[in-house]
């Protein structure tokens, strides 16, 4: 253990001097050494996970931020390495050579699927789940195998912090041997009653498989519903965010009014699910509020920038997670003004090299359907498919812009449209766009 | 103006992978036909008149769906067999097609008793097939393109198949055939939008729907499918 311990360090200490990203390779070694390495730790008072399909990097973020400002000795992911090999070299980093974990709190955002991996034998304190939704199929298959891969690393000595307003999550309730927190957002202004897709995952109750009714939904299958046939329920969970004002950015949980560090609902239950957790753990009510309210998280670096007359937004396409694509696209028909879109992608996943264009069918295009949008671009190999999807989402036809030409893309789209433009592109193809923005920016001086 | 007849069985339950696109495409496609299209999205506890419709669809689920829906089925097995004999349309995707065997072998060994109207069995295997696929239809001179995300395969097939795999996996991961055809069911492993991908597919099976309806096809045109099925066989498919 020692060795591999040294090991890691020593790779991690030689990527720094080296410039190189270090947050998996170190771990690589030294897991591939021994994969038990991580059962031989001596672990902290609190070991916390977060895991679920969309949210845990923010959520993860959040927890470390208020118990940081509140001066506690934490130590997690912070570059979002979540698999089994970048956990590894987190926790081995911050071990003695005698694998004794030198802080008193360890925070980890975890991939879904190497939960089990990271914790075969030792369990982790607390773990929050954010959601199970459709996400990387070729990856994941489908959200039961998902479930199921959460809940086969935990043996109940696990306290779970779960987001009630997923059935599908809420079903640990019917079988989870061990404590269950809950958070839930009441309705707001953007809920609605009845769905907009048929696409709703957890349709039918859990516990008896009849028909589930919904109050409301806030999206997909993310809402407050009820089984009249048993008692399966969201109902009131423990921790209730109430009046989510996105404009002002705030929100009430329980009697507190928090503030939101952006103006979209994920935010909200990313704020809601961080409130759960440190609270679960003792942090004080004043502790947290200021950890939210007054040592702001400083905000990431954005990602717009201005050409002309004209801003341009960046946001990151959410391939393969129809429900995080759905609310990237209510972000921007949320922006109360004129503006045009840039979608599409080379390859559809980073991860592998599938192309499975399924879920463009489950994503609710139909919301392009605007009149604050002025046009709407796809690039990419999959831009027809794309198109065809839009043509389907009833867009009108004159709306959608095919561009070819990778290499003049900005060009292009300044002059097809007068408007403000959110690109939602995949990496590769922002990173092309960053270039051609910043060569526009220093042409301009 | 002459109508058509749809259900989409088990909308809410078996729809796992964007299958929704097949029936936006196919209404669409004969609505251009100048038919009238009414389409009734069916599930458990709706009582389904087989007779009343001309084209039934229904796509891939999660295990405990696929349980419930064949509980379900049940109740229909002979008005089931019946539609397909008298040539109404099936278009069935993914492990959707499992139902219609004889048995389903669980991984456990447990035989689960399917609809028995085709003469074959499937069974649960512990890895996923998963990966893009490109198979012939022997009426079409254009390749079928999709995707497959499955765990289970097909034993003794007694009927005919729909595919030949020319890149990908069939009954089992080597097999020479994929899919199942047999009068006017088509049922595939394939998931997913498979009528928005393969526009010559759906034009084949829209000629179909009007043949027998004794109607002339009129020849269409659409704007995007054709061009990213093109762009498809271009980018990704080795000939």
């Amino acid at each position: 253990m020692m060795f591999q311990i040294f090991v890691n360090k020593l790779i991690s200490f030689g990527c720094k001097v080296m410039h190189k990203n270090g947050t998996v390779l170190p771990g690589t070694f030294s897991y591939n050494i021994r994969q038990n390495i991580l059962e031989k730790i001596k672990y902290p008072k609190y070991v916390i996970g977060v895991t679920g399909s969309s949210g845990k990097g923010t959520t993860t973020n959040l927890i470390a931020h208020i118990l940081k400002s509140n001066g506690y000795d934490v130590v997690y992911n912070e570059f979002g390495s979540n698999g089994i090999r970048g956990i590894t070299t987190t926790i081995l980093n911050n071990c003695t050579i005698f694998g004794r974990f030198k802080h008193d709190i360890l925070l980890l955002e975890l991939d879904e699927k190497h939960l089990h991996l990271a914790f075969r034998k030792n369990k982790m304190t607390h773990l929050v789940i954010t959601n199970i939704t459709r996400d990387q199929p070729a990856r994941n298959g489908s959200i039961d195998l998902v479930y199921k891969a959460i809940f086969d690393a935990l043996d109940g000595s696990t306290k779970l912090i779960i987001n009630a307003d997923d059935p599908g999550l809420m079903k640990a309730q019917l079988s989870y041997p061990g404590e269950i927190v809950t958070y839930g957002i009441e309705k707001t202004i953007d809920s609605y009653i009845k769905p907009t897709t048929n696409n709703i995952d957890n349709a039918y109750c859990p516990n008896c498989h009849k028909k589930l009714h919904y109050n409301f939904y806030h999206y997909g299958h993310i809402g407050s519903y009820f089984c009249k046939n048993c008692d399966f329920k969201r109902g009131t969970p423990n921790f209730v965010g109430k009046n989510v004002d996105l404009k002002k950015q705030t929100m009430k949980i329980n009697t507190i009014l928090v503030k939101l560090n952006k103006d979209i609902l994920y935010e909200a239950y990313s704020t809601i699910a961080a409130f759960a957790l440190t609270s679960t753990i003792g942090i004080t009510k004043e502790e947290i509020v200021h950890g939210l309210n007054e040592d702001i998280m400083p905000p990431k670096r954005g990602n717009t920038y201005q050409i002309k007359n004209k801003k341009i937004t960046l946001l990151e396409s959410k391939n393969e997670n129809a429900l995080s694509y759905y609310q990237s696209l209510k972000y921007i028909i949320d922006q109360n003004f004129k503006k045009s879109v840039v979608l599409g992608f080379d390859n559809v996943s980073r991860r592998y090299k599938f192309n499975d264009i399924s879920w463009l069918w489950d994503v609710e295009f139909e919301l392009l359907n605007n009149s604050n949008i002025d046009k709407i671009f796809c690039i990419g190999r999959f831009k027809y498919d794309v198109a065809n999807r839009l043509i389907y989402a009833n867009i009108d036809p004159k709306k959608i812009v095919l561009i070819e030409e990778i290499s003049d893309i900005l060009n292009i789209i300044m002059k097809e449209t007068k408007y403000n433009i959110f690109t939602m592109v995949c990496f590769d193809m922002t990173t092309i766009l960053k270039q051609q923005i910043m060569e526009a920016q220093n042409g301009n001086n | 103006m002459e109508t058509i007849r749809i259900a989409h069985l088990y909308y809410d339950l078996m729809n796992l992978y964007g299958e929704n696109g097949n029936l936006r495409v196919l209404i669409h496609h004969l609505e251009k036909q100048n038919l009238k299209v009414i389409t009734h999205f069916l599930t458990l506890d709706d009582e389904i008149d087989f007779q009343k419709y001309d084209f039934f669809y229904i796509g891939c689920g999660n295990e405990e769906s696929f349980q419930l829906a064949l509980k379900d089925l049940f109740k229909y097995k002979n008005e089931i067999k019946k539609s397909i004999q008298q040539n109404k349309f099936f278009l069935v995707t993914g492990n959707a097609l499992n139902l219609f065997g004889k048995y389903y072998i669980k991984l456990n060994g447990k035989e689960i008793e399917c609809l028995d109207i085709l003469d074959l069995d499937s069974e649960e295997i512990d890895f996923r097939i998963v990966g893009e696929q490109v198979f012939k239809f022997s009426s079409l001179k254009n390749v079928i393109i999709g995707f497959q995300n499955r765990n289970s395969v097909l034993h003794n097939v007694n009927v005919p198949h729909l595919f030949e795999v020319k890149n990908g996996s069939g009954y089992l991961p080597k097999s020479n055939f994929e899919g199942i055809h047999t009068n006017h069911f088509y049922g595939t492993y394939l998931l997913g939008p498979i009528l928005p991908r393969n526009p010559h597919f759906t034009e084949y099976l829209v000629k179909e729907i009007m043949t027998m309806m004794n109607l002339p096809y009129k020849k269409t045109t659409d704007k995007f499918e054709t061009k990213a099925y093109q762009e498809y066989i271009k980018n990704m498919v080795k000939e």
